[in-house]
């Protein structure tokens, strides 16, 4: 579903990414692991169309998306849960989840997501009223889930979603990543330093090194592969 | 510090600029008598615009381009203006330097809470306090004259045969103040403290986690501009013989602002270039002045987006240029100029 | 109840001069120094329309259609002047403020080179006096009083009840996460400059129809909305509001006592004291 091939991106004069190829489909989690620097948040960006590669090409579904407007791409089905979740603080949960819609008019729809997103995560139910800034990190986190969820995506990418949480909830928002894969037809690229945590819930995974790609594999394959237990599992 | 340690001490491209001061003077000094009356007022006004940006530049080096520095200068104006007028006037030399020393004061005051802000906070607050300030000269008739402001400001005694009321004769003094002011900018420039002024305009966290006093170093450059350009308000008070609050409003403001950007603040001459490219502006279209703030808008804009750098640059890359032509044996002082 | 009603008018128009300001800078990060003469031109909008429409169509409606008009004719200026400075001079704040500076000086120099440097000022539209606990209260006050609220009132919903204002609300937040939410930052700055310039103007319609209307009625304002946005907290729209009242306040009281003269001074007082005490303003958030 989303094919990237041979990706080289720059800041000013100096590559942050550099030949990464990339493939993920739907119904799938696929993560790209790697240390910190190593350029994931990159790929993200420039996927969602912050950045433009300077070589190489991004399809979805078959289409070039490598010199689309952000816009443009979210309309075409992917979201991201950002680095950091770039929530917006002074507005409701609620309207965090309408900005998400942002691009949508359907209505119906968009009620019927809001359903399934406070069915998902209750708590934003109740919380709804309250200023997004209000909310714990694990809420937050959710919130963040939630307003990706509100555009309809086809691919939602993650940018380290457990970072900085307690390790009970790093656990919880992982089962949630592999629920809603399974229950929301979507595709999911998952981005983590935690390799385990990862590894432990994704089908395909690539190891990310400098910029560059060290290793790609099945979960399974990579979480047995000694160079990974050394490198990025602390065994 | 002993006079010969401050000798040994100071920078040979301060003793460049002080031989080149002195070649210079006696051409500074010569130039109103090719001049007719008109253009004679002209380079009065030129001279004293330069003195401002000069002090306007010593701001930028701390990083922040202030929106006061005209109606402060007003401060150095209204303090002669009042004390020369008076039943017993006081004299000029007071009134210069203690009109200075308001200005400073003012600067000083509104520091604290100004240089906290920076980028649009900075030029809000300092616009803000300058509009202020300019409401205090119209709206304190009693002291001010209000809106008509005070007129009739004498012009201090001559000496050395040198006659002030004369536009020649001022001109002379205004030339020696801007003269010793650049002389004496120029060493501070290279300073110690001149250069720990711009490192922590460039990295202001860095400078203050390796010790340094930023707070001082901010304070300083805006509190010595401001007193410089309190210099130029009591002098250009003097020469005007009248003064109202419109001339410290924000078209003057506007021009040194243009000036600082037109010509550049890197180096020294960067603003005082600009001060001649919008005044040589100013003459040419002498006949449409109310457009000539239009065209001194649309050079700030072209600099800003298209020639960034300014006249400085172009004037460096020219010397670049002509240097291995002009001083191809002298390889090696010419190198230690540049740096 | 006099003072009272005076506070609230002068209030009032700190409001509807400042609020435009305050939101273009709250979601752009830019201060559109010509802001003062987009209020100008409201002004003028009033004064050119109660000429060309005199007899045909009562006042009352003059001085809506001349709301209207400055609104959209200031509006769309402020679209250009987003397509051509801030646009090509994104991310640079002093630049962005010189350029809309010497915009001002532009703008005053055609309104003087064309219509005149004198002071204009059109007939009362609504004449008259209401006597209220003592108090004088001129019709005319009162109507631009009740279109101010109704101005906010709009913007109120705008902001808060429409797709296109959660939007705008949402870029000023965190523009980064309005982007990955397929929000067109183009689209966001033409519309907060469309919708700020507009307040200007209706402002200076409304203002426009009690006060003397001239080339720099906008400049001579201008330094108070700064002082305004500085104190409310700058991109802050309640903080706007609340700082307007203060200075209403502050500023009427002063008058009345006698103090005019040093109502300029005060106001700038406070301003550098909240920015010593409280560097972000009443209202404003940390950046
Ligand atoms: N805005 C930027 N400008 C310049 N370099 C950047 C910028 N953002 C990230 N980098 C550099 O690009 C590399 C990859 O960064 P990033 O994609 O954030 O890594 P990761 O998300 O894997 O931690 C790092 O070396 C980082 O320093
Ligand atoms: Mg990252």
């Amino acid at each position: 579903m989303l094919e990237i091939k041979q990706l080289e991106v720059k800041y000013d004069l100096i590559s942050a990414l550099r030949e990464v190829s990339v493939s993920a489909s739907e119904n799938t989690i696929t993560t790209i692991v790697g240390s910190n620097g190593a350029g994931k948040t990159t790929l993200l960006k420039t996927i969602s169309g912050l950045l433009r590669p300077a070589s190489g090409e991004i399809r979805f579904l078959g289409n070039r998306i490598d010199n689309a407007s952000p816009s443009k791409i979210v309309k075409m089905g992917i979201s991201q849960v950002p680095e950091g979740r770039e929530l917006f603080p002074r507005i409701s949960v609620y309207d965090n989840l309408m900005v998400g819609a942002y691009l949508r008019s359907d209505k119906k729809g968009i009620n019927r997501d809001l359903d399934r997103i406070y069915h998902h995560f209750p708590i934003l139910k109740d919380r709804r009223r309250q200023l997004a800034r209000n909310l714990s990190g694990g809420e937050q986190q959710m919130l963040a889930f939630g307003r990706a969820l509100m555009s309809g995506p086809k691919m939602l990418l993650l940018d380290e979603p457990s970072i900085g949480l307690a390790p009970v909830i790093e656990q919880k928002i992982m089962e949630t990543i592999s629920n809603l894969t399974q229950e929301e037809d979507v595709g999911v690229v998952l981005v983590e330093q935690n390799a385990a945590l990862a590894l432990s819930i994704a089908s395909y995974g690539y190891v990310l090194e400098q910029g560059s790609l060290a290793l790609k594999g099945p979960a399974e394959d990579l979480i047995k592969d000694d160079s990974v237990r050394a490198a990025y599992l602390g065994l | 510090m002993t006079i010969l340690q401050f000798i040994t001490s100071t920078p040979k491209r301060f003793v460049y600029a002080l031989i080149g001061t002195i070649i210079a003077t006696p051409l500074l000094v010569a130039l109103p008598h090719a001049l007719t009356s008109y253009w004679q007022s002209v380079l009065v006004i030129f001279a004293l615009n330069t003195i401002m940006v000069m002090g306007y530049r010593v701001i930028t080096t701390m990083g922040g381009w202030s929106f006061s520095h005209v109606a402060t200068a007003g401060l150095g104006a209204y303090t002669t203006a009042i004390l020369m007028t008076l039943e017993t006037p006081w004299s000029f030399w007071a009134t210069l330097f203690l009109g200075a020393g308001i200005s400073g004061l003012f600067a000083l005051i509104i520091a604290y809470p100004v240089l906290r802000t920076r980028h649009y906070y900075f030029f809000l607050s300092t616009f803000a306090a300058g509009e202020a300030l300019r409401q205090a000269y119209i709206q304190f008739k009693g002291i001010t004259g209000g809106s008509f402001g005070i007129s009739f400001i004498p012009r201090p005694e001559g000496f050395w045969g040198i006659d002030f009321n004369t536009t020649t004769g001022f001109y002379y003094l205004v030339l020696a103040i801007a003269l010793i002011i650049w002389l004496l900018l120029y060493r501070f420039d290279l300073s110690r403290v001149g250069r720990t002024i711009k490192a922590v305009a460039a990295n202001e966290e860095l400078s203050e986690s390796i010790g340094i006093n930023t707070w001082g170093h901010r304070t300083l450059p805006f509190v010595l501009g401001s007193v410089i350009a309190g210099f130029a308000g009591a002098l250009s008070a003097n020469f005007n013989g009248a003064i109202n609050p419109l001339d410290f409003g924000s078209i003057l403001m506007f021009k040194l602002v243009a000036a600082a950007i037109v010509g550049g603040v890197s180096t020294f001459f960067g603003p005082i270039l600009g001060l001649l490219y919008l005044t040589a502006l100013e003459e040419i279209f002498r006949a449409f002045a109310e457009w000539v703030p239009l065209l001194w808008g649309a050079s700030v804009i072209a600099v800003l987006m298209i020639w960034s750098g300014g006249l400085e640059m172009a004037v460096l890359k020219l010397l670049a240029l002509l240097r291995p032509i002009l001083f191809n044996r002298a390889k090696n002082s010419s190198a230690k100029n540049i740096g | 109840m006099q003072v009272l009603a005076n506070i609230i008018f002068l209030s009032s128009f700190y409001v509807s001069f400042a609020v435009g300001l305050a939101l273009v800078f709250g979601v752009m990060r830019t201060i559109n120094f010509a802001h003062g003469e987009f209020y100008m031109l409201g002004g003028y909008a009033l004064w050119l329309l109660s000429g060309v429409l005199s007899n045909t169509i009562p006042d009352g409606a003059t001085f809506i259609v001349a709301m209207l008009v400055g609104a959209g004719v200031v509006g769309i200026l402020g679209m250009l002047v987003q397509l051509t400075l801030f646009e090509r001079l994104k991310e640079q704040p002093f630049s962005i403020f010189m350029a809309t500076l010497g915009l001002s000086y532009v703008l005053q120099v055609v309104v003087v080179k064309t219509i005149g440097p004198m002071g204009r000022s059109v007939p009362a539209i609504f004449p008259g006096f209401i006597m209220f606990e003592g108090a004088i209260l001129p019709i005319q006050r009162i109507v631009v009083l009740g279109f101010t609220a109704l101005m906010m009132a709009g913007l109120w919903y705008f902001l808060m009840r429409t797709d296109l204002g959660r939007a705008v609300r949402a870029t000023a937040q965190n523009k980064t996460g309005a982007m990955l939410q397929g929000i067109s930052m183009g689209k966001i700055a033409l519309t907060t400059m469309f919708v700020g310039s507009a307040l200007a103007a209706i402002s200076g319609t409304l203002m426009g129809s009690v006060l003397m209307i001239g080339p720099f009625m906008g400049a001579e304002a201008l330094w108070r909305a700064f002082i305004i946005i500085i104190v409310g907290g700058i991109g802050s729209l309640s903080g706007t509001v609340v700082a307007a009242l203060l200075f209403g306040l502050i500023d009427t009281l002063m008058t009345t006592f006698g103090a005019g003269k040093f109502a300029a001074m005060v106001d700038a007082i406070i301003m550098l004291l909240v920015l010593s005490f409280m560097p972000n303003g009443l209202l404003g958030s940390r950046e």
